[in-house]
């Protein structure tokens, strides 16, 4: 069995503000593993980004355990803690021009492994090395008001890369982006998982979910289900009772299975979806 | 119009001054500065134009760029220049050219007015081509950073001014592009920002700048705790990825510079045309 990365116990997580208390995440119990592809759900308030953030230790866990890497971890964590730990887990956010330093882009990646304090000739190395992951190394000299939403989200990217952290969470980060900056995201998302990397992506589009190992979804601050893909966008009911749509190729074959027409509705994404599709008409064809 | 705001506006492009030490270049652009004030003779002003011409030519800056980042100014220049032919305080030796009532324009005030122009002229064109254009901010700041390090032995928060710097710099095309999106959006709701009196005109302003203000907040919360997620502790134990290191090209550039003030002084002392 692989390493858990990611562990919590009977997790509950309350925002204090003035004499105000908001309950946020009630009782989640969850073991993430090394190298997978987890994505979690849910609509908007679900609670989902404040999880993200107990993970990356941003917001401390009211009760319950969380254990990262094996170690434990509380509100009595010191500061040393959080910088091993998020040397380790790297946090990617939803506005791209909210998480750069630095006017250029490659100064930027640089940011963090300046940060660890590590040889000039290293940094360069990673830089270039995170840049030509993600698809920018030809804008390294760019200034970031010349790139487009996608661009610089791949930068935002690539300056955690550079921090080569075993855990990547995405934190909603296609939801500013326009159809092709989410794809070019998505693309470098789903390569970075190839390279082994664990990735947590939150996000409430469906369709970004399909490829990933596993999928959680969260409904008012509480896992309301936990599966494949495949088990969980073919529980219709689940899908309606959180509040949540299914993926668009998932939805046009069961319309297509409501009409009448013989089909196997299991295609999550447009390519399978397809196949389904040709599939029936060749059965068509042969009746 | 908020687009043409010059500061911060590096180009990135393979020139002679680009490659220059930016701590060289902090220190060569006050050298400039206080070469043109050395400038008292036509000859001297005539020159110190002419490299500044040869600046911007050497540091293949668009010419179109400079001019633009001088358009803010015109209203600037306007009032000096009023000002020092309408104040001139005459000598003896002045000529008169217009009186009337009790305004007298002299020769000397003309002339005294359009070296004030040359010189600021100068000021800008110089500062901008050596620094704003050619060195990028994180060059800059870095530069800057190293240059105050003694001062941090002094409990001066050096890396963190420096740091601050670099934010603000990165930071403010992107506020830029949102006050034009918020002005769209109060102008789509019936704001008028362009007619009116002086008071109407700023009063229209607050309905910019407290949601611009909000979202900068949110911006600097959102900021905060992307750099923390970075490893980002403080200066303590942080490395540079480019180690700002002297080449004697840097001190030749210095030379070059300082002796701008020893052609002021020559050209000053032997060709006094027009000195006022």
């Amino acid at each position: 069995m692989a390493e858990t990365v990611i562990k919590t116990e009977n997790l509950n997580f309350q925002y204090d503000s003035d004499n105000k208390t908001k309950q946020v995440l009630f009782d989640i119990s969850l073991e993430i593993e090394k190298g997978s592809f987890v994505c979690i759900l849910g609509r908007n308030g679900s609670g989902k980004s404040t999880l993200a953030k107990v993970f990356s230790l941003v917001n401390k866990p009211t009760s319950g355990t969380l254990e990262l890497f094996g170690n434990q971890f509380d509100d009595k964590t010191t500061e040393d803690q959080e910088y091993e730990i998020r040397k380790k887990i790297g946090m990617v956010f939803q506005n791209p021009d909210n998480q750069m330093v630095a006017t250029i882009v490659e100064e930027d990646v640089a940011f963090g492994p300046e940060n660890l304090g590590l040889e000039p000739t290293e940094i360069r190395r990673r830089v270039d090395e995170a840049l030509d992951i993600v698809g920018m190394k030809e804008f390294s000299k760019h200034s970031s008001s010349q790139l487009s939403g996608g661009q610089k989200q791949r930068v935002a990217i690539a300056g955690i890369i550079a921090l080569s952290p075993e855990v990547i969470i995405f934190d909603e980060s296609t939801a500013m982006l326009d159809p092709i900056g989410r794809r070019e995201v998505m693309q470098t998302i789903t390569k970075l998982a190839k390279m082994g990397k664990t990735i947590i992506l939150i996000t409430h589009h469906m369709d970004e979910a399909v490829n990933a190992d596993r999928i959680l979804i969260l409904s008012n601050g509480r896992i309301s289900a936990d599966g494949t893909p495949k088990e969980i966008f073919s529980n219709d009911k689940l899908i309606e009772e959180t509040g949540l749509e299914l993926p668009q190729s998932k939805k046009i074959l069961n319309m297509l299975s409501e009409k009448g027409i013989e089909i196997d509705t299991n295609g999550l994404d447009p390519h399978n979806a397809a196949l389904n599709i040709a599939e029936a008409l060749k059965k068509r064809r042969a009746q | 119009m908020l687009k043409d705001i010059t500061l911060g506006q590096y180009f990135p492009i393979d020139s002679p001054i680009h490659k220059i030490d930016p701590r060289m270049k902090l220190i060569t652009a006050i050298v400039y500065i206080v070469s043109v004030f050395f400038a008292r003779s036509a000859v001297a002003y005539g020159f110190m134009l002419l490299t500044a011409i040869l600046l911007v030519i050497v540091s293949r800056i668009p010419i179109k760029t400079i001019l633009k980042s001088l358009k803010p100014l015109i209203f600037i220049v306007v009032i000096t220049g009023i000002i020092n032919i309408f104040w001139y305080q005459p000598k003896d030796s002045s000529t008169l050219l217009v009186s009337f009532w009790i305004i007298n324009i002299y020769l000397e005030g003309i002339i005294s007015a359009v070296y004030m122009l040359t010189r600021i002229a100068c000021i800008i064109i110089g500062t901008s081509v050596i620094l704003t254009y050619t060195t990028s901010p994180i060059a800059l700041t870095d530069g800057l950073e190293q240059m105050l390090a003694p001062l941090g032995k002094l409990h001066l928060p050096v890396h963190e001014f420096s740091m601050m710097m670099t934010i603000a710099m990165r930071f403010i095309p992107t506020i830029v592009e949102e006050t034009d999106k918020i002005m769209a959006a109060q102008k789509a709701r019936g704001s008028d920002f362009s007619t009116g009196n002086i008071i109407r005109r700023i009063k229209a302003i607050i309905p910019i700048l407290i949601p611009l203000f909000v979202s900068s907040f949110r911006r600097a919360d959102e900021l905060a705790i992307a750099m923390e997620c970075r490893c980002y502790r403080g200066g303590e134990g942080r490395t540079k990825m480019t180690k700002l290191k002297f080449k004697y090209y840097d001190f030749l550039w210095l030379v070059l510079v300082a002796s701008l003030i020893a052609v002021m002084i020559v050209i000053n002392t032997y060709l006094p045309f027009y000195i006022v």
